[in-house]
């Protein structure tokens, strides 16, 4: 009996119940179509999510001066002139980069002042990359690359009761020791979903910011991005080899690592969620294979001792769960293929109240999907490796049968 | 007479027991007395060095009871004439670079002043050891040559303090402080202060070099060196005003 012969005969075996495979298959297709929606929506979202929430702070890579990190030193910055930006762009898949300066000072206006974050910005650059403009809520964004004017936080301007073109005194300390104090004009207010940084943030141009601190044309970082999320190992790579030492490349995670456990987090939901499906899947899978073997006892018993060897048996019924299963999966795909398709060239688009909110946390209101291959190999692998643990009982079974007492129908 | 010489023993020992036994809390005291007065103006240099850098600032300041202080930078020249007022509890710097006073946020008075390696807190509110902390002598140590008493020192209840332990060394007989320990509410070691060259200035025998040293940072620090100091002169309390920080010149 040739292969091909067991495979044919494997197939017309399962469609001797035609009812029985029709269900089998069709629940591993349905399953299939839920896990391949679902997850496929969970990667494109992370991946669009990444790729905005990224662009306001943490940039795909950072580079920085190797001890910035430590306290956030005003001294320990990186080159901003001419030859240093022409190395970074000689890092392979380096879209933008956008320099910033970030510090603390203490703000004042009137008689009240607190502690709090600066960030330098060039105004151009910084707004073609993260749409900072779009933040304003009041007032204006910065009109000139040098201007003596700030972007306030919102929670911080109701905290110093500031409206536009009031007067906001900025002062600490400079690069190296230097004094810095700097009196600003607010051009504008913005608002950030997240509390803590509506409360603390000053934006300042770039220019204006390294005039406060006397740090020439130095800056604390320059904010990476590539072109895609799925490429940033390779960026980080490269980046490391082209700046050599002297720059430490940091990337998103590292940077905030909050986003990356956020992500962790509902990943791994959403995949247990799929494993509690697949379980009972697995389990409607085995019932069907045990009853094909089940039913089967005399008719194996008869082919034993007519001369079949068992190994040839054993082949003979895990091709058929095999079949069963991989018409499962292709029925899933040929489902699931023209639904993501559809979706990933028209995402879904919110409305309303929650686009709304989704909007202000500087997120797109439209839930991508993803077309990630390994998506769809994850899933079989799923499929695959429950089908090898489900072949298990006929296997066994079929080892075990004792050809006279089965002959006579006993089990 | 034997009896007579027991009684005289015993009161001897009472006597010079009780002088050894000079309360924590007059020995701080006198401490901060004797390095302020009643109003002190002193003039000094100070020097921060950084791994790669260090800057050097001058400066004069004046000081009234615990209450009021006043310091004025007067070199490098892009900083000169900016100024520190510390009235009671409230702390204003004046920047004429761009021509505001600021009043300094009571949050921020762990920060760092001007860049040194002191706090705000250290600089212009150093007397608040002898309001806002109860003092223990621990025991006595030799300290750069000399004998010193070892003192604890922890803020009373809700004291509007920085440091939740200071342990202060106080030279004997000369009481000056010599060293200070400063603790963070987790008992960690952040600044040691140690001050040198006891010489006499302004008609006292005090230390005319102060160091402060952060614990995690061995490779800086600050330097504050005195040149000139006088104490117990008359001076207005309406010198400490927001009014002369502004127009005073250097």
């Amino acid at each position: 009996m040739t292969p091909e012969f067991t495979a044919r005969m494997a197939w017309r075996n399962i469609w001797r119940q035609k009812r029985r495979t029709f269900i089998t298959a069709g629940t591993i297709s349905l399953a299939l179509l839920l896990a391949l929606f679902t997850r496929s929506m969970q990667e494109g979202s992370y991946a669009r999510n990444l790729d905005n929430a990224t662009r306001f702070y943490s940039g795909y890579l950072q580079l920085q001066e190797p001890g910035f990190s430590e306290n956030q030193s005003i001294d320990r910055l990186l080159p901003g002139g001419k030859a240093f930006v022409e190395k970074i762009h000689t890092i392979k898949g380096v879209t933008t980069a956008v320099p910033r300066l970030e510090s603390f000072a203490l703000g004042a206006a009137g008689e009240r002042s607190k502690g709090v974050m600066v960030m330098g910005v060039a105004p151009l650059a910084e707004d073609a990359y993260s749409g900072l403009s779009k933040r304003v809520k009041k007032g204006r964004y910065f009109a000139s690359k040098d201007e003596k004017a700030v972007l306030v936080g919102g929670k911080l301007a109701e905290y110093f009761k500031l409206s536009i073109g009031d007067e906001f005194v900025l002062y600490g300390q400079g690069f190296h020791g230097t004094m810095a104090a700097g009196l600003y004009e607010v051009a504008g207010i913005i608002h950030f979903p997240n509390q803590q940084i509506d409360a603390r943030i000053v934006y300042l141009p770039l220019k204006t910011a390294q005039a406060l601190y006397h740090t020439g044309n130095r800056v604390s970082a320059w904010v990476l991005h590539g072109k895609d999320v799925k490429g940033i190992p390779r960026l980080e790579k490269s980046a490391r080899e082209t700046m050599g030492p002297d720059v430490k490349v940091r990337n998103w995670a590292d940077i905030s690592p909050e986003l990356a456990q956020q992500i962790t987090m509902d990943r791994v939901s959403g995949i247990f969620m799929i494993l509690v499906l697949y379980g009972v899947v697995g389990f409607g899978l085995f019932a069907t294979i045990a009853m094909m073997t089940l039913e089967r006892q005399r008719e194996f018993a008869v082919m034993l001792a007519t001369g079949m060897a068992r190994a040839r048996l054993q082949l003979l019924v895990v091709l058929e769960s095999f079949f069963l299963a991989l018409t499962g999966v292709l029925a899933g795909f040929s489902l699931a293929m023209p639904i993501l398709l559809w979706f990933f060239y028209h995402p879904i688009r919110l409305t309303g109240d929650l686009a709304a909110s989704i909007e202000e946390m500087g997120f797109e209101a439209v839930i991508p999907f993803s077309l990630a291959p390994e998506l769809f190999v994850g899933q079989m692998l799923v499929v695959l490796t429950l089908l090898l643990l489900c072949s298990l009982y006929p296997l066994v079974r079929i080892l075990k049968l004792e050809i006279p007492k089965a002959l006579k129908g006993g089990l | 007479m034997k009896k007579h010489m027991i009684i005289l023993c015993i009161t001897m020992i009472i006597i010079s027991g009780q002088a050894l036994a000079e309360s924590a809390d007059e020995i701080v005291q006198k401490a901060d007395l004797k390095l302020r007065g009643h109003t002190s103006y002193t003039e000094m240099t100070m020097k921060i060095v950084r791994p790669g850098w260090t800057r050097s600032m001058r400066m004069k300041a004046w000081t009234k009871d615990r209450y009021y202080s006043l310091v004025l930078v007067t070199a490098p020249a892009q900083d000169k004439g900016t100024s520190s007022l510390k009235r009671h509890k409230e702390m204003w710097n004046w920047v004429p670079s761009i021509e505001r006073i600021i009043k300094i946020a009571p949050s921020m008075l762990g920060q760092s002043w001007m860049g040194s390696d002191f706090t705000n807190d250290d600089l212009i509110n150093q007397s608040s050891i002898v309001v806002d902390y109860t003092h223990k002598v621990l025991k006595g140590e030799v300290f750069d040559g000399t004998p010193c008493w070892v003192i604890e020192s922890t803020p009373k209840p809700n004291a509007p303090v920085v440091w939740s332990k200071q342990v202060i060394w106080i030279s004997k007989g000369e009481y000056n402080m010599r060293k200070v320990e400063y603790y963070d509410e987790f008992e960690d070691l952040i600044n040691t202060m140690s001050t040198y060259d006891v010489k006499t200035l302004g008609g006292r025998r005090i230390p005319t070099r102060e160091e402060m040293q952060p614990a995690d940072k061995p490779d800086q620090k600050t330097v504050l060196l005195f040149h000139k100091a006088e104490f117990d002169f008359d001076i207005p309390t309406s010198f400490f005003s927001q009014e002369n920080m502004r127009d005073l010149r250097v």
